[in-house]
């Protein structure tokens, strides 16, 4: 029998959890495409065959300087994503799009001064048997199996005469299958954004993908050309990235 | 009461015993019906995107499952990098393909020429897609998946199991070398055991780097096994160094020392796998043996440069001097190593649509 002790109790612990709950608002953080300052739709110049990120760790900065985890909201329960990963598709006018526009984040409500995340797969789960992973990471196309990994990064692109295309992921990898597998190179840049304001969208300006080279590819091999310019434009050589930017 | 004891512990013994020889049979019976699925599916030209590449297609049972070209072409019609490995007695190998000691499970294996789009194979659709295209093929899936797993549903690790333990029953070892080693003496001629002499020769030294029972395994000094082995065999040796469209393991370990390293495939069916090397660069085994005596190529497919100088290069490849005679000797020997029995089984072979279709 039900008393009233625990009816009371049983209340008291929902209004409890959903007062937790509401501490939280959700925020949405956009991405797209700019080609030079422009933004990229399906009559641009710029043609964007594919173009996804995986991207995890997430966080604001606080104005003390404090960086603050954030949560992705998953209410819509996307296939695209889960709390701590998403994916991103942001080649416009697509028929089969595979991944999202923007995330949710669930934020704390105060006043912030940066945003930064990581684009690529945490290292726990970018070794794991693919055919067991759960959403959105059970995509084979996305799969780089003979790494054993992911491709964090998938770029195909293409301008006048010119085409870029580069599987971003962790390379130089030894171990078994199942067991433990590690990389000489991570190949897991943090981009970081400072005077972020909630609510501001990221733009990704892809002028800078083009360079001398005709055919720019870099499929995580040591020979391949690309590789230098996409390492350089994230942010994986000394330099900071030069691609991400905030947007009005 | 002790006799009671006793023949009672002998009935839970001889019960336990046929649980267990039950089990072993069932659990032996389900792997059967897993490679029989397997069989199908290697067979199938709907895995791929244009319904025109099986697997069998790069994997030949009449070429022990090579395919005799110089490289293998794709779904697309395109042709790849390297030159298709043949398949059997795969437990002999730590990992699969030519470069790449990540790929030590078959069944993942089978995700590369699958999914692979650097360079694109099969192209196969996601899952769903997959398992719709697989409703059309000749061969009726239902009671294979069925018998393999209890339901018929199509899942992609149902797939990539299958595709492995088909793999698994390649079983080679029926040669005339083998008869010979098991008594037979008229199994070989004069001048293959003069070449299994030579081959077995410190003189030669092939044995070091395919060793075993299977010739795939190398040798330290101390003729103990070693795993996961590849070798540059010094091929190349141009201005750039080795030709940067294969590079072999240094792609996937990006260790400087590992450029132009290949794995030391068997030997056995070697005279149905040709051409050879990991680019298909050598049409005959002649020419694999001028290669190995000289201690490197020259000039090989018009690539200029001196292979026999590359750094990289096996100090296991050191040359050697051999007669026209001997030359021959050792490729009756080579040929000693086919198994011909192996690629007429028809356990092996394509399965027939009309005996599946009795089974509906």
């Amino acid at each position: 029998m039900v008393t009233m002790k625990q009816m009371m109790l049983v209340i008291a612990c929902l209004w409890l959890f959903g007062c937790a709950e509401s501490k939280t608002e959700t925020v949405i953080l956009p991405f797209s495409l700019n080609f030079e300052g422009q933004e990229v739709t399906c009559s641009s110049a710029l043609q964007v065959n594919a173009l996804t990120l995986y991207i995890h760790d997430l966080a604001l900065q606080e104005l003390s300087g404090q960086w603050q985890k954030v949560e992705l909201d998953n209410a819509l329960n996307s296939p695209w994503q889960n709390e701590s990963i998403a994916l991103l598709d942001l080649a416009p006018c697509q028929t089969n799009q595979m991944g999202l526009t923007s995330v949710v984040m669930k934020v704390k409500p105060g006043q912030y001064r940066g945003v930064r995340f990581r684009i690529g797969v945490p290292e726990a789960l970018n070794h794991q048997d693919p055919q067991l992973a759960r959403a959105p990471l059970d995509i084979n196309q996305l799969q780089w199996h003979w790494t054993v990994g992911y491709k964090f990064a998938y770029f195909d692109l293409a301008w006048r005469e010119q085409t870029v295309k580069h599987h971003l992921g962790s390379s130089g990898c030894v171990g078994n299958i199942g067991d433990d597998i590690q990389c000489k190179y991570q190949n897991r840049p943090e981009i970081v954004l400072p005077s972020y304001q909630l609510g501001q969208p990221i733009k990704l300006e892809l002028r800078q993908f083009f360079t001398e080279l005709p055919h720019a590819r870099c499929f995580g091999k040591p020979q391949d050309k690309g590789c230098d310019t996409l390492f350089n434009l994230l942010g994986l050589q000394d330099a900071p990235q030069r691609i991400f930017r905030l947007g009005a | 009461m002790r006799r009671f004891a006793l023949s009672f512990a002998l009935c839970l013994g001889l019960l336990a015993l046929s649980v267990w020889s039950w089990n072993k049979q069932q659990s032996g019976q389900e792997q059967q019906a897993l490679a029989e699925l397997g069989r199908h599916l290697f067979y199938d030209k709907r895995l791929s995107a244009n319904n025109n590449l099986a697997c069998s297609d790069c994997h030949q049972q009449a070429y022990a499952f090579a395919d005799s070209r110089r490289l293998s072409f794709n779904t697309h019609g395109k042709a790849g990098r390297r030159n298709s490995l043949a398949l059997f007695n795969l437990a002999s190998y730590d990992s699969f393909t030519w470069a790449n000691p990540l790929q030590t499970e078959l069944a993942f294996q089978a995700l590369i020429p699958l999914f692979s789009d650097d360079p694109v194979e099969m192209a196969a659709s996601e899952i769903d897609v997959l398992a719709q295209n697989l409703t059309l093929s000749q061969y009726d899936y239902a009671p294979l998946f069925n018998a393999a797993f209890g339901d018929t549903e199509i899942s992609l690790t149902r797939i990539t199991a299958a595709l492995a333990a088909f793999q698994m029953t390649l079983q080679s070892y029926n040669s005339p070398y083998d008869q010979y080693l098991a008594g037979n003496k008229q199994a070989l001629s004069d001048e293959a055991i003069a070449g299994m002499v030579l081959f077995e020769s410190e003189r030669l030294g092939c044995r070091r780097c395919h060793g075993g029972m299977n010739f795939n395994q190398t040798l330290d000094a101390q003729g103990r096994v070693q795993l996961n082995e590849f070798h540059n065999t010094g091929l190349y040796y141009s201005d750039m160094g080795y030709p940067e469209s294969d590079l072999g393991l240094y792609e996937v370990s990006f260790e400087q020392s590992d450029n132009g390293k290949f794995r030391a495939p068997s030997l056995r069916n070697v005279t149905l796998t040709a051409p050879y090397m990991h680019d298909g660069s050598m049409a005959h085994l002649a020419q694999v043996i001028g290669h190995y005596s000289r201690g490197g190529s020259l000039n090989l497919k018009g690539v200029q440069g001196d292979g026999r100088l590359n750094p990289n290069k096996s100090e296991l490849v050191s040359g050697f001097g051999l007669t026209e005679q001997e030359k021959n000797q050792l490729i009756a020997f080579l040929a000693a190593l086919t198994d011909s029995k192996f690629i007429q089984n028809p356990r092996f072979s394509a399965p027939n649509e009309q005996a599946n279709a009795k089974l509906r």
